[in-house]
């Protein structure tokens, strides 16, 4: 994708993980990336910008490492990752659901779960167990737990949760965002190349005007998508951004991800219907993304229902956040 | 309040502290806005009161900014033209009507214009006392715009024009027409046109009104009678009319999403008054175009802003821009459709079924839904027709 309207420094460091995870998965791409001193737990980076990049890349490849879930409890004061030791990773709820998912889950991995009215909980892996998937197992990114509470321990107790309770949220959200937009970024470019290369009636079907506007829509959608995203995202490096932009980001990109599926479910064929196709495990991940610290139509039916009940839509951004840094 | 026109930027001119001084202007200037602000479903007193907003904008020095110096602004950038059209629609305006055309051919003539003429006819546009419209389709040109025919031919020191433009938007109030024409021949297609500015009290001009189905009338059909325009008039090369023409369209497609979307913030706002716990989904996904548009925007203005120059990218702010519009105007009706459909004489129901009927022809104006996406598809995806 032609992306001259991106940060310039974020595309690079999106760019080397991409190309870091072609080698590399787990925790070892996490070290690789440097990740592991942006997200450590001794002094964690104001900035966590680099483990947006990171996601997103790691989405376009379709990647499995626990960066996610780590995320969730960076600049938490929590033993979150030591480059030697095992990471804790942070359980999302699923929806409305109370079922909790763990993005990267590894066999060394701690669990830390927030349950109201008790806190933030962290249970060692034992305590952890994961339901099993049908098989074939597509994707085996997110994996549904039950964790033994019994077996855990208080790391935050309910009285001091408020501010954690939003930062990590906030994280959470914006760190899915970032991974379905290199979920879609992948979608989009793989659709593109397939219409570049069917022949149909004697050429490419990406000569036919049908095909064109159909994928032009799509990156339309993307577009808006990235705008709000980056914006977001440098936002977010220079303090704690609003909580109503971020939701409205993960919403952007769970609704734009349903989009670009469809479309590039229709401009593949048949052939996008098929168990090894590329866009199968693609889907199925952003599927789950989009679930992962409350679902996109969930959010903006509560977007909605704030527009109704405040009388006024939230600007989220303003033009301050585009001037150019003199 | 003054305002520093030479040296170097004033700090005031920094963003946030621009914004909080623009915001504590309007709120001292309350009762003197209040009139100017308010809204008509009368066409031409809207236009008139926008003429006065321009110039109360300028007698207090805020109508030059974000315009050089060197053609009679302030200086400042597009974003702080954008602040001020934001801070004003918080306010309760409800539009520029004829000075969106600030947006659209003022950056134009600024960039294309020599600076003899730029800096001789910017003034008064930016202050309300002349306005311009955009003259560019015709009947047999209108997705297919390098097929225009309105001829002009050298003679002497000025250019002869012949022809008739239609769609032309606010030529019945406008004092200019920036017009796109053919100095060439037929067969060289865009690389035959030119661009030049026709002072429409010259003779030969007849405007003619549309009455559109909304009931306005925006657009009209200029003929033009061997019309005699000062060479000197011409915005950029002879010949190179097609490269102001794109640039002009990037900012109508672009630019005038920012100014769009602060009019959708406002409607919904509005609006949401009237809605019911079972619009909320609806509603929240509205406003995520609005955001979506909101962010593609801010990020044009901040490219352009860092001296960047548009390009085919500004589709994507046209597609949704005007996509967001019609769902906006759907949601709407959907809510409130006795009063879209058969509007009592109060001028807020006039103006609401004026600006849904107007939402249903936004795909068309400054190049169609389907050129926009064929722009993307071949020029941003490269995607050809081999």
């Amino acid at each position: 994708m032609t992306d001259g309207w991106r940060p310039a420094d974020y595309l690079a460091y999106r760019d080397a993980a991409r190309g870091v995870l072609t080698r590399y998965e787990g925790m070892a791409a996490i070290r690789a990336c440097g990740l592991d001193e942006v997200l450590g737990d001794a002094e964690p980076a104001d900035d966590l910008t680099p483990a947006y990049a990171f996601l997103e890349a790691q989405g376009y490849r379709a990647a499995v490492t626990p960066a996610l879930g780590i995320l969730g409890l960076a600049a938490s004061a929590i033993t979150a990752l030591t480059t030697a030791g095992p990471a804790t990773l942070l359980a999302s709820p699923l929806g409305a659901t109370d079922v909790v998912v763990v993005p990267g889950l590894l066999d060394s991995s701690a669990v830390a779960v927030d349950r109201l009215g008790t806190g933030l909980v962290t249970v060692p892996r034992s305590a952890v167990t994961v339901r099993a998937e049908p098989e074939p197992v597509a994707d085996g990114y997110l994996s549904v737990v039950d964790i033994d509470l019994a077996a855990g321990r208080t790391l935050i107790p309910e009285e001091e949760m408020n501010g954690w309770r939003l930062s990590m949220l906030g994280r959470t959200r914006l760190g899915a965002a970032a991974e379905m937009i290199g979920v879609i970024d992948r979608i989009l470019e793989d659709a593109i190349g397939y219409a570049r290369q069917r022949v149909q009636f004697g050429r490419p079907v990406s000569g036919f005007q049908a095909m064109q506007h159909l994928l032009a829509w799509a990156a339309t959608e993307r577009h808006q998508a990235i705008c709000l995203f980056d914006l977001a995202v440098a936002r977010s490096a220079h303090g704690p951004a609003d909580p109503a932009l971020i939701r409205a980001v993960k919403a952007m990109a769970g609704r734009v991800l349903h989009t670009i599926v469809q479309a590039a479910t229709q401009a593949t064929g048949a052939i996008s219907f098929t168990w090894e196709y590329s866009l199968n495990r693609l889907h199925r991940r952003g599927l789950g993304l989009d679930l992962i610290a409350g679902a996109s139509a969930d959010l903006v039916a509560e977007m909605g229902r704030e527009i109704r009940v405040l009388g006024s839509a939230p600007g989220l951004i303003d033009l301050s956040d585009v001037a150019p840094r003199s | 309040m003054g305002i520093a026109v030479s040296g170097e930027a004033p700090s005031w001119l920094r963003l946030p502290e621009f914004t909080d001084r623009f915001r504590q202007w309007v709120t001292a200037n309350e009762g003197q806005l209040a009139p100017v602000l308010d809204i008509r479903s009368d066409f031409g007193e809207r236009v008139q009161l926008a003429r006065d907003l321009r110039r109360m904008l300028c007698e207090h020095g805020w109508g030059q900014v974000g315009w050089p110096v060197d053609v009679g602004g302030a200086g400042g950038s597009i974003l702080h033209r954008g602040v001020i059209y934001e801070e004003l629609y918080r306010a309760g305006w409800s539009g520029p009507t004829i000075f969106e055309h600030l947006e659209i051919i003022a950056p134009t003539l600024v960039r294309y214009g020599s600076p003899g003429f730029a800096a001789s006819v910017l003034p008064e546009f930016l202050n309300g006392s002349r306005a311009w419209a955009q003259g560019f389709s015709e009947s047999e040109a209108g997705s297919d715009l390098a097929g225009l025919r309105t001829r002009a031919e050298l003679d002497g020191d000025a250019f002869v024009v012949n022809g008739v433009k239609i769609w032309t938007s606010w030529a019945k109030y406008a004092d200019w027409c920036l017009a796109l024409v053919r100095t060439g021949t037929a067969q060289e297609r865009h690389r035959g046109l030119t661009m030049i500015a026709i002072d429409l009290d010259s003779p030969g001009v007849e405007v003619r009104p549309i009455i559109q189905s909304n009931g306005t009338d925006e657009l009209a059909e200029v003929a033009f009678s061997g019309v005699r325009v000062p060479r000197t008039q011409v915005v950029g090369d002879v010949g190179g009319g097609w490269r102001a023409a794109m640039y002009l369209l990037a900012h109508e497609r672009g630019t005038l999403s920012w100014l769009k979307q602060c009019a959708f913030r406002q409607r919904i706002a509005i609006s949401a008054k009237m809605m019911r716990e079972d619009h909320d989904r609806e509603l929240g996904g509205v406003a995520l175009q609005i955001a979506g548009v909101r962010a593609a925007a801010a990020n044009l203005l901040g490219r352009e802003a860092a001296g960047h120059e548009l390009g085919p990218e500004a589709a994507f702010n046209k597609l949704l821009m005007t996509r967001t519009e019609q769902n906006l105007f759907n949601l709407l009706r959907d809510v409130d459709g006795v009063r879209t459909a058969m509007p009592g004489d109060a001028r807020e129901e006039l103006i609401l079924q004026q600006e849904y009927l107007f939402s249903r022809i936004v795909t068309i104006y400054g190049g169609s839904e389907q050129m926009q996406l064929t722009t993307i598809a071949r020029h941003i995806l490269g995607l050809d027709n081999d």
